[in-house]
This record gives structure tokens, C-alpha cells and sequence, in this order.
């Protein structure tokens, strides 16, 4: 395995370059998350029911330093599980959802979008009852 | 000698006559034209600067909350009737019952992001340019579009370059396609 290593980094050209090597090392030893600079919003205290969708703030827009999609997650442990979506900020048409399962905590890609698409957050249980006072974070 | 002093004295009084019906006929044209501005102001240009001055909505005011579509588009026609539009403009794209449930910050949002946008197809195809361009000034000091991404939305309507530019541009027209679509399923006539 080293030999491979090593003859992959001769043949690069990365043992004569010690500045490379680091970078490369760098590079790959970073998640492809990291990749993209993202904006967050943390979602306080949203109240979710399970007889009409229920709307977050009123709007967002996706920036131009992640990679253009939509993601949500509940950051405390959801007690039902949740239908969360993007919807245009202009007529209220669908662009997005995903299902989250109970005590699911990770992110969720919503939709797909480009740099100044505006969307609204909403959401409902899709078990019987309501779910309150729970917070997440999205990130576009 | 007292004949030609009497024809100056009279060319003189003419002359004074004549120019003091200038004056007064400016002084009118110039009165009419304020009261003209004062007693009929743009009814577009006033419902702007009223959103523009008025009170903000909470976001996170969920208390007067429609849940059917019939409830939302009632409560919509009435609160659309301080939202300016271009001629030929209408809210029949916005799809009340695909929501499943608004509340009324979240009805005044939809109303005032769609006005937005029919400005901004206004002014770029040339319709009333100078209302449209006084009324995307005042867009990002509306309710509901004076603060975090909506706020940026709003103030990159009136940009011509850049990424974000072009991107709200995108919005406001594939918003546009969107509704002609639905109008043309529902029997509606779709804005211009």
C-alpha cells in the first residue's frame, strides 16, 4: 500500500514538492461538505401539526457559495417524523421535500435551485399529532 | 413733442400689460400644476410609499392562520387591495390551494414578492419606467421584504449585473411561465 502511495506521489511529482504534498494531503483529508462555503439559518421553537403545513420565517434565498440545493435538519432529536419543503417565495408552487423520520438529526436535501431563488420553509407531522418548540437549522 | 410722449406712455403701458399677463398666466400654470399633483397623486405611487412607511409583519406570527385555500384567497383579495400592480396586473398565479395552510404575514409575503416581480417585468419590458423604477426603490423598504435574504432579493430587482442579479431575474420569470401555465388550466387570465 505505501509502495503504491509512493509511486503515485513520484509519478505526481509530489515527493520533489514538499508544499504540494501538505496541500494534497490537505485536500483530500477534507470532507467534500467542506467544499462549499454555506449559509446557515437556525430554526428556534417551530411548531409543526399534522392538519395543515406550517411555514418558517418568510423566505430565503439560495447565496452563491454552496451548491445550490436546499438542506434541512433537526438539530433536536424530532419526537415524530416530519415533512419539510421549499416552496417559491412568489405563488407558493412546490420546488422541493423530504421526508425526516423520527429522531432523524441529518441534513435533508429539500431541492435543487440556483443563486437568488427565493423559498419559503414549511412544514408538517406526517404522524398523527403536533410536534412544538423544536429547532433545526437549514442550509443552502 | 406731446404727441410722441403720449404714444411712449402708452407703448409702455402695453408693453406692462403684456407682461404682467405673462406672469400671471405662469403663475397659474405653475399653481394648477401643484394642485394637479397634490389632488391626484399616483394611486400606485401612494399604496408603494404607504408599504414602504407602514408597519412591518412578524414572520413568526402565526396566530391568524387560514387554513383552507378559500380562506387564504379571501383574506389575499383583501389585503392585495394595498398592493400596487402594474397595468395588467393580477394575483391569479399564486396557487392558494397547493399551500395546505398560510398564515396572514405569510399571505402578505406572497402578495408583496409577486407584486415585486411584475414591477420588475414591467420595467424590463418597458412598461410605465418611470413608476417602475420609483416603485422598485421603494420595494425593499416593504413589509415582509426590509430584512435578511427577502431584503437582498429585493435590492438586487434594481441591479442589472452580477450573479445575484441575474438570478432574481431568473425567479421572477420562471415565476411568470409558472403562472401562465396555471391560468391557462384554470380558465384565468395571467398577468401581463
Amino acid at each position: 500500500m505505501l509502495s503504491i502511495s509512493r509511486s503515485i506521489a513520484a509519478s505526481t511529482g509530489l515527493l520533489r514538492n514538499p508544499k504540494a504534498c501538505i496541500a494534497a494531503a490537505v485536500t483530500a483529508a477534507l470532507p467534500a461538505s467542506q467544499a462549499h462555503a454555506w449559509s446557515y439559518t437556525t430554526v428556534t421553537n417551530w411548531d409543526l401539526v399534522d392538519y395543515e403545513v406550517r411555514e418558517y420565517g418568510n423566505g430565503y434565498t439560495i447565496g452563491s457559495t454552496g451548491d445550490g440545493a436546499a438542506y434541512y435538519r433537526w438539530s433536536d432529536s424530532p419526537s415524530k417524523s416530519t415533512r419539510i419543503s421549499g416552496n417559491s417565495c412568489g405563488d407558493g408552487s412546490l420546488y422541493g421535500l423530504d421526508d425526516i423520520a423520527a429522531n432523524d438529526t441529518s441534513y435533508h436535501r429539500l431541492f435543487g435551485g440556483f443563486t437568488g431563488l427565493c423559498f419559503l420553509l414549511r412544514g408538517r407531522t406526517t404522524q398523527s399529532g403536533g410536534m412544538y418548540n423544536h429547532d433545526g437549522v437549514l442550509r443552502r | 413733442m406731446n404727441a410722441s410722449k403720449s404714444m411712449s406712455v402708452r407703448i409702455s403701458v402695453v408693453v406692462f400689460a403684456v407682461l404682467m399677463a405673462l406672469m400671471l398666466s405662469l403663475i397659474l400654470s405653475s399653481q394648477g400644476a401643484a394642485t394637479a399633483v397634490a389632488v391626484a397623486p399616483d394611486p400606485d405611487l401612494q399604496r408603494s410609499f404607504s408599504l414602504a412607511t407602514g408597519p412591518d409583519v412578524s414572520s413568526l406570527d402565526v396566530s391568524d392562520y387560514y387554513a383552507t385555500s378559500g380562506a387564504a384567497s379571501d383574506e389575499a383579495r383583501r389585503l392585495a387591495e394595498s398592493v400596487p400592480l402594474p397595468e395588467g396586473g393580477n394575483f391569479n398565479g399564486i396557487r392558494w390551494d397547493e399551500l395546505g395552510g398560510v398564515s396572514r404575514a405569510g399571505i402578505k409575503g406572497l402578495l408583496l414578492f409577486n407584486a415585486a416581480c411584475q414591477w420588475a417585468r414591467a420595467q424590463d419590458d418597458g412598461r410605465e419606467p418611470t413608476k417602475a423604477r420609483l416603485i422598485l426603490d421603494e420595494v425593499p423598504r416593504w413589509p415582509t421584504l426590509r430584512q435578511g435574504d427577502r431584503n437582498a432579493f429585493a435590492r438586487a430587482l434594481v441591479l442589472t449585473e452580477g450573479q445575484l442579479a441575474a438570478g432574481v431575474r431568473r425567479d421572477c420569470r420562471e415565476l411568470h411561465e409558472r403562472e401562465v401555465t396555471y391560468a391557462k388550466q384554470r380558465g384565468t387570465l395571467p398577468s401581463s
